[in-house]
């Protein structure tokens, strides 16, 4: 049975005046319908390319150069850009991350809402849309929706106006959402109030989402399986829970005692020491070893593969593991 | 870890290394520099004095340059209505017309910024009669205060005196005009800088407000300065061109490029074109060099277009 | 929205008055008005008496007073010049002047926008290029300059186009057109053109970088993952947020151009507004200098506020921010 989403390999390179710079270097992972995969790691490893690049969306000079996207089967990552329209918006949405950025500013809600249904369905009544619009504001629980078609962005609060994106990127049933740090810019009350609205559609919906944060704690609460970035590589994957229980990866050891909780108070954050490198200049062999407390000889010469344990469903890139 | 002076840092800097990739900037910048030195050695490099009454002789009026018929080798580029040597007036104009364009722009940078620096760090009311002045300022053009003025000056104290202030007048009514530029542009950039943290630091250090706009925020707003200073320049020679064709700047008795071409305009018609063309071409050449480097310096020190 | 209105008119109010005391100024200091209108023969008794008679003698502020009174009724003095009302003759002269700028003013608009959005889509294309390049010569030409070589090329050379004057003008209820006869328009195309020449590489400019820096703006990247057309993506999305500064510093530059326009009617002989302040200038007639400042101050004053109170009403965030 194929699976919603499948990427393989993925290269992803930026074009620059010095040269070519890669940015994703041969990322994996799969989605299935109704499945909730988190994205994680810190800023620059890569986890928003990565979802760009599901769409084709990356900004330039960034390109896609080998590998592909397996979309309900199908490669869309050599697409042409009119091609990939039918699926952006309409089969796969994108949640950005800061909402007041990512609405208009110069036109009404209703607008930009009716307008995503004209794009995909062209024969689509002005009435018929309005109806569709509101019954997807109501979904995510916004008071009086029928006012709230005339109204501008800015005349909502944060947490109002993530809903609304939210319910932008439901208006055509898509198969696949990807949300891109969908709570950072948000309270932390309303983060939750968000999250749960999210599985909650993935649920009743049966639609797959890729949730990519660098809030390890967000993400093992919300997803059923856990991709962990470092510096364009994968690193591990598994199961939400196993992987957050009993980390194989020393940068994933690190991330998680990293959390606040579990701590008792008066007693040290742990912290990774160093920063993750700059794209220009990363380390050879294993580029997490200048920061690892188990590198060994081996990792500054070899980089490790990603290796499937037992049972199956975890992978973990790390010469202590054979 | 050795620090390196600032020379040091300026020769191993992006600018540098963007400027030698770039051939327009290189050759704007040479013809700038050389057009700059031939106009200050102006003693040395015309080849007569305009200004000397008693070098000039009427009788030399209207030749034409000397690749073309009538003309005379000692006047390269013809003579004016009055018979000078067309080559060594533009280059004395020149002159004055730099002179003009740099002080005047001294002038409106050093106001501006300073007014700039005030109104962005002390806020409050100063800063707010600061913006309204300025705004008021800058839907007026300059161009018109600066014809206006200039007329009713003339209009009050007669021709002749006119004549005798007319570079300082020039100079402070273009530099008064255009501070408001400097003045919006550094007080964006304060505010901008306020808010980080470095300024909360110093604050807390106990550094004297004077200190920290001095030494601390204004290194910092010093690119948006240069960019915009050089446009100022282009646009100031402009300026002093208008008004000098319009009879409303230099006299004609020292004429700078824009009085030359409104001198020429008269015999364009009648035959004697090069004496509106030559200045012309040279007016245009020199502003031309000053936007282009203007625009890449802009390019060059806006950190978004690092993406390449 | 309503407060921002009243506050752009108190402001506007503010600024007529303080244009009134600067021409007041002039006025009062600038000429002597009883040297224009005597002989020489006059004797000094006489010239003293006609000063009280004229209401020279009278305080400052009683002066200013009577300036300001008759200002508001229109009457902004006599020329010495055309010895009749400096309004009449201002408003005589207004109607060329305004064609020129609102030819030039099409000319603009009708280049600078498509030229712009193409620059700001496809930067790196040859014709963008050009387009760039071609602006930044076009910035650096003085407006006189351009002028003096149009009339060059297409009246001294080619024939094609006079150089000079209005042409035939028709008299329309005091309003004298040159746009009804074909000779009018002809000699509309040189000085329109010239004066769009500065202010139409500026608004390509202009136009292309704020395009730009919208097109790299988030909420456009959430249109191309919506799946929008690219058409719509470009001109509805992304040139409604472009037009928001480009009214802003359109209505700046409309005070350039008046200037421009001394200088263009001046190469042209355009007996317009430009043209008459010149003539002004030459003849040392106060009063039609004064009159003109406060004729073109009135102009400026208008048009800027009525472009905050638009870029006020189109901008969402500016409109609605009142009624809360």
């Amino acid at each position: 049975m194929t699976k919603l989403l499948e990427v393989n390999d993925l290269v992803v390179n930026f074009a620059l005046r010095f040269g070519d710079l890669t940015a994703l270097n041969g990322i994996s992972f799969d989605v299935d319908s109704g499945e909730r995969l988190g994205l994680v790691g810190e800023s620059g490893a890569g986890k928003s390319v990565a979802g760009f690049s599901i769409i084709n969306l990356i900004s330039k000079p960034g390109y896609i150069a080998s590998g592909a996207v397996l979309f309900e089967g199908r490669d869309i990552s050599a697409l042409s850009t009119e091609q990939m329209r039918h699926i952006r918006g309409n089969r796969i949405s994108m949640i950005f991350q800061d909402p007041m950025m990512t609405l208009n500013p110069v036109l009404t809600i209703g607008t930009q809402m009716v307008e995503t249904l004209k794009a995909h369905r062209p024969k689509i009544s002005r009435q018929e849309a309005e109806r569709i619009a509101l019954e997807k504001l109501s979904q995510v629980y916004i008071p009086s929706p029928e006012k709230r078609l005339q109204q501008y962005p800015h005349e909502f609060s944060g947490g109002m106006r993530q809903r609304i994106v939210i319910a932008i990127s439901l208006l055509t049933d898509p198969a696949l959402i990807i949300a891109d740090e969908p709570t950072t810019a948000l309270d932390v009350t309303i983060q939750a109030e968000i999250m749960d609205l999210l599985m909650e559609l993935c649920t009743t919906q049966k639609m797959g989402l890729i949730l990519i944060s660098h809030d390890l704690g967000v993400v093992s609460q919300t997803t059923q399986k856990i991709t962990v970035m470092y510096a364009g590589k994968i690193v591990e994957s598994g199961p939400t829970h196993d992987v957050v229980a009993a980390p194989k990866h020393p940068y994933t050891q690190g991330l998680i005692s990293a959390l606040p909780q579990g701590l008792h108070g008066g007693k040290r954050l742990n912290q990774i020491p160093g920063s993750m490198p700059n794209l220009t200049s990363i380390p050879p062999g294993c580029s997490f070893h200048p920061r690892c407390t188990h590198a060994m000889d081996i990792c500054i010469q070899h980089t490790p593969e990603l290796q499937t344990d037992e049972t199956g469903s975890r992978q973990v890139a790390c010469h202590l593991y054979g | 870890m050795k620090t390196k002076s600032t020379w040091q840092r300026f020769k191993d800097s992006y600018i540098l290394y963007s400027f030698f990739r770039d051939p327009v900037a290189i050759i704007s910048c040479v013809i700038l520099v050389t057009l700059t030195i031939v106009a200050f050695t102006a003693p040395v490099s015309a080849p007569y004095d305009p200004y000397d009454t008693s070098s000039i002789s009427i009788l030399d009026a209207e030749l034409p340059p000397v690749w073309m018929d009538g003309g005379d080798t000692n006047f390269l580029l013809g003579t004016d209505d009055q018979g000078r040597d067309l080559l060594s007036t533009m280059i004395y104009g020149m002159r004055v017309s730099i002179i003009i364009g740099l002080c005047a722009v001294a002038l409106q940078a050093v106001l501006g910024v300073i007014i700039g620096l005030v109104a962005g760090y002390f806020g409050g009311k100063l800063d707010s009669f600061f913006m309204r002045l300025a705004d008021v300022q800058l839907s007026f053009s300059y161009l018109m205060v600066a014809i206006f003025v200039s007329a009713v000056l003339q209009a009050a104290i007669g021709v002749g005196r006119f004549e005798e202030i007319a570079v300082p007048f020039l100079i402070v009514v273009i530099g008064l005009a255009q501070w408001p530029q400097y003045a919006r542009t550094v007080r964006a950039s304060v505010l901008a800088e306020k808010k980080k943290e470095y300024v909360e630091a110093s604050r807390v250090i106990g550094l004297r407000s004077n200190r920290i706009m001095w030494r601390h925020i204004l290194p910092n707003c010093l690119s948006p300065i240069f960019v915009l200073s050089t446009i100022q320049v282009a646009n100031a020679i402009m300026s002093e061109a208008a008004l000098s064709f319009l009879g409303l700047g230099m006299p004609p008795h020292k004429p700078s490029l824009g009085s030359l071409i409104n001198i020429g305009f008269e015999y364009m018609l009648s035959g004697s074109w090069w004496i509106t063309a030559f200045p012309g071409f040279l007016l245009v050449v020199l502003i031309l060099v000053i936007n282009l480097l203007g625009d890449w310096l802009r390019d060059v020190l806006n950190p978004k277009l690092y993406k390449g | 929205m309503f407060a921002f209105i009243v506050r752009r008119i108190a402001q506007a109010l503010l600024v007529m008055f303080i244009i009134s005391i600067v021409g007041f100024a002039i006025k009062h200091n600038v000429g002597d008005p009883v040297r224009m209108i005597t002989g020489i023969s006059t004797s000094e008794a006489e010239r003293e008496a006609l000063r009280e008679e004229m209401g020279l003698k009278d305080p400052v502020l009683v002066q200013y007073g009577r300036f300001l009174k008759n200002a508001l009724h229109g009457d902004l003095g006599t020329s010495y010049f055309y010895q009749r009302p400096a309004t009449s003759v201002i408003l005589e002269k207004a109607p060329a002047t305004i064609e020129l700028v609102l030819a030039s003013s099409l000319i603009i608009i009708l280049f600078s926008v498509p030229l712009g959005i193409y620059a700001a889509i496809y930067p790196k294309r040859i014709f963008s290029r050009c387009i760039m390049g071609g602006s930044i010569v076009g910035v650096s030409l003085p407006v006189f300059l351009t002028a003096i070589v149009l009339i060059y090329i297409f009246s001294v050379e080619l024939g094609w186009l006079p150089s000079f004057g209005r042409g035939d003008t028709v008299n329309i209820g005091g309003w004298e057109t040159g746009l009804l006869t074909w000779d009018g328009i002809k000699h509309l195309i040189l000085p329109a053109v010239s004066l769009s020449s500065i202010m139409l590489p500026l608004f390509i400019r202009l136009i292309r970088s704020e395009m730009m820096e919208v097109l790299e703006s988030e909420y456009i990247k959430f249109a191309w993952a919506k799946g929008l057309k690219k058409y719509r993506i470009w001109f509805v999305h992304a040139f409604k947020n472009t037009l928001l500064p480009v009214i802003t510093v359109g209505g700046v530059q409309l005070g350039i151009t008046i200037a421009f326009t001394i200088l263009t009617e001046t190469v042209f002989q355009w007996q317009g507004l430009g043209f008459l302040f010149m003539e002004a200038v030459e003849r040392s007639d106060t009063s039609l200098l004064v009159a003109y400042l406060v004729f073109v101050g009135l102009v400026m004053v208008v048009v800027n506020t009525l472009v905050d109170i638009i870029y006020g009403w189109v901008n969402p965030q500016v409109r609605l921010a009142g009624a809360k």
